[in-house]
């Protein structure tokens, strides 16, 4: 639909850039800053928005597959095993931030009284995990310049297209 | 988890938090109208009609709502000080009261601003809030560009030669101050058993992510885990500033002197290796010739060796590993959790400050999930 969003969001950008920022006073330390940091979001924004519906599909489907995975491994006392049935409920909806809170309610019980083998299982699962998540973060992010290897990470549309992730844990 | 396993004044500050949640968005004080506290308060604490000029936002930081004035001064003619007041919510959640209290205990032993005046229920000011003098002097080059909070400094050669020796000194001496002269109703020690420093740690930065998260994060469970499992015992207790880094302090860079440390905020009695830890967080470090400079300034090795050699106190790899850990998992709760929360509830003065810092929060999960995966499970 036009006018596109990515119109949109250059436009905002180019206003701020040759007639807002101008026009604040330069001795404002703080509207200065609000500036700069409201052009980086809005050029951040211009190069995530059209992938923000795969990007979201993505990290939905990688936490249910994780989900999957512990509970098929996840054995213990009554922490754990309370904390999985939780997980077992929620880990075919659409709640991605729920799921999320139940998977580390599941890990935390664990440590209360978690099976020793699945205590080392779920490390290697959720590490496997969290470098992909922490990778598809800093690729997401990198825009914003926190990253002290930037040039390491991909761009969007290749870490989307790459982002599944390797199926090597049995 | 029982509340004596928290510190209690953290536990305080913890719940008090939570009666703000439900608040509507933070509203943005106008300068008149801070001036205009700002007068009434002083006045009152003088004693004599005040008035407040040059009264001006500060930027950076990314916690509290700061301000910089003048006050008439019988010596100097005029007097710049700094006012520093609470937002709703932010990107930590701590005491005024506190850090005025430690900010005051330092004042001669390490250079800090002057902790001047306290409004710790903000009754006239409007949030709590304390004013520091002024203290003139940078936290990074002023030739170079680094991203909020001091992300990204990077310090020349001459300058970390300048700055290490210094740095190391006031650590020294903060963890050599006698923390058993801080206000008791303010501070209390961990000293129930030699795991309880670590645990009330542990205990806090838990309770913050879950208070705050919007989203769980797996690896934040698995990390909470990992930490109760191995809690170190403490060897001895100190003050610990709890921020100790290059960015959160001020130096002179004619004279390449530091000028004052800051942010007090997170203060408390603990154990030394946690200050060892923070200052080595790869975010406010840099590799250069592959090897990481912590905070910019030395490799890991010859920060231990010199805390070594300054203070006599010997440094265990083990329990610093452990507070690594804690570190990192700490600038994930700041960053995906707190500031999140405080810019999702709209209620601080720089919502768009603390949803940019949020996404460093990546760059932290990638740094602990390497953590956790060289300290794994036996």
């Amino acid at each position: 639909m036009n006018p596109s969003i990515d119109l949109r969001l250059r436009s905002m950008m180019r206003a701020i850039t040759e007639v807002i920022m101008p026009a604040v006073d330069p001795h404002n330390s703080l509207a200065q800053e609000q500036i700069r940091l409201l052009l980086g979001h809005l050029h951040a924004l211009s190069l995530q928005v059209a992938h923000a519906p795969d990007l979201a599909a993505i990290e939905l489907n990688e936490l249910q597959q994780l989900a999957r995975e512990l509970l098929a491994h996840a054995a213990g006392g009554p922490a754990t095993q309370c904390a999985a049935a939780r997980v077992t409920a929620l880990r075919g909806g659409s709640d991605h931030a729920a799921l999320a809170h139940a998977v580390e309610a599941l890990l935390i019980a664990s440590g209360e009284d978690g099976d020793a083998e699945f205590k080392h299982d779920s490390e290697t699962r959720v590490l496997a995990f969290s470098r992909a998540q922490a990778l598809r973060g800093r690729a997401w992010f990198k825009a914003m310049g926190f990253d002290t290897s930037p040039g390491s990470l991909p761009d969007i549309p290749t870490l989307l297209a790459a982002s599944d992730r390797t199926k090597d844990i049995p | 988890m029982t509340a004596a396993e928290l510190e209690p004044s953290i536990a305080a500050t913890l719940a008090g938090g939570a009666t703000v949640r439900a608040l509507g968005p933070y509203a943005l004080r106008s300068v008149a109208d801070v001036k205009t506290a700002l007068e009434t308060f002083l006045s009152a604490e003088a004693g004599r009609a005040m008035t407040v000029s040059n009264l001006k936002r500060m930027g950076g930081g990314a916690s509290k709502e700061q301000f910089v004035f003048e006050i008439p001064n019988a010596e100097s003619g005029t007097m710049r000080c700094v006012l520093r007041m609470d937002p709703l919510e932010a990107a930590v959640l701590t005491n005024r009261e506190r850090e005025f209290a430690v900010l005051r205990a330092m004042q001669k032993v390490i250079p800090v601003p002057d902790a001047l005046w306290l409004d710790s229920k903000g009754s006239t000011l409007g949030r709590p809030a304390l004013i520091t003098s002024f203290v003139p002097g940078v936290t990074k080059p002023s030739n170079i560009t680094t991203n909020v909070s001091g992300f990204g400094t990077v310090l020349g050669a001459d300058l970390r030669r300048a700055l290490a020796h210094p740095f190391i000194r006031h650590l020294s001496a903060i963890h050599q101050f006698d923390w058993r002269r801080l206000p008791r109703d303010l501070f209390q020690a961990p000293d129930a058993d030699p795991k309880q420093a670590a645990r009330w740690q542990i205990n806090w930065w838990t309770e913050v992510w879950r208070n705050d998260a919007l989203c769980g994060i797996p690896l934040m469970g698995l990390a909470e885990r990992w930490l109760r499992e191995h809690l170190p015992a403490t060897r001895e207790l100190v003050l610990v500033h709890s921020d100790y880094r290059t960015g959160n302090f001020l130096f002179d860079e004619a004279r390449q002197e530091i000028t004052a440390v800051l942010d007090w905020e997170l203060a408390h009695i603990g154990d030394y290796h946690q200050d060892l830890a923070w200052i080595a967080v790869k975010a406010w470090s840099h590799v250069e010739n592959g090897v990481l400079l912590a905070s910019g300034l030395m490799p890991i090795d010859e920060l231990i060796n010199r805390y070594q050699a300054e203070t006599g106190r010997v440094v265990d790899r083990q329990t610093l590993f452990f507070y690594q850990v804690l570190s990192v998992y700490q600038c994930v709760v700041i960053c995906l959790g707190t500031s999140l929360r405080a810019a999702h509830e709209a209620h601080n003065h720089q919502d768009a400050l603390l949803s940019w810092l949020a996404a460093a929060g990546y760059v932290f999960l990638s740094d602990l999930a390497d953590l956790l995966d060289a300290g794994a499970l036996p």
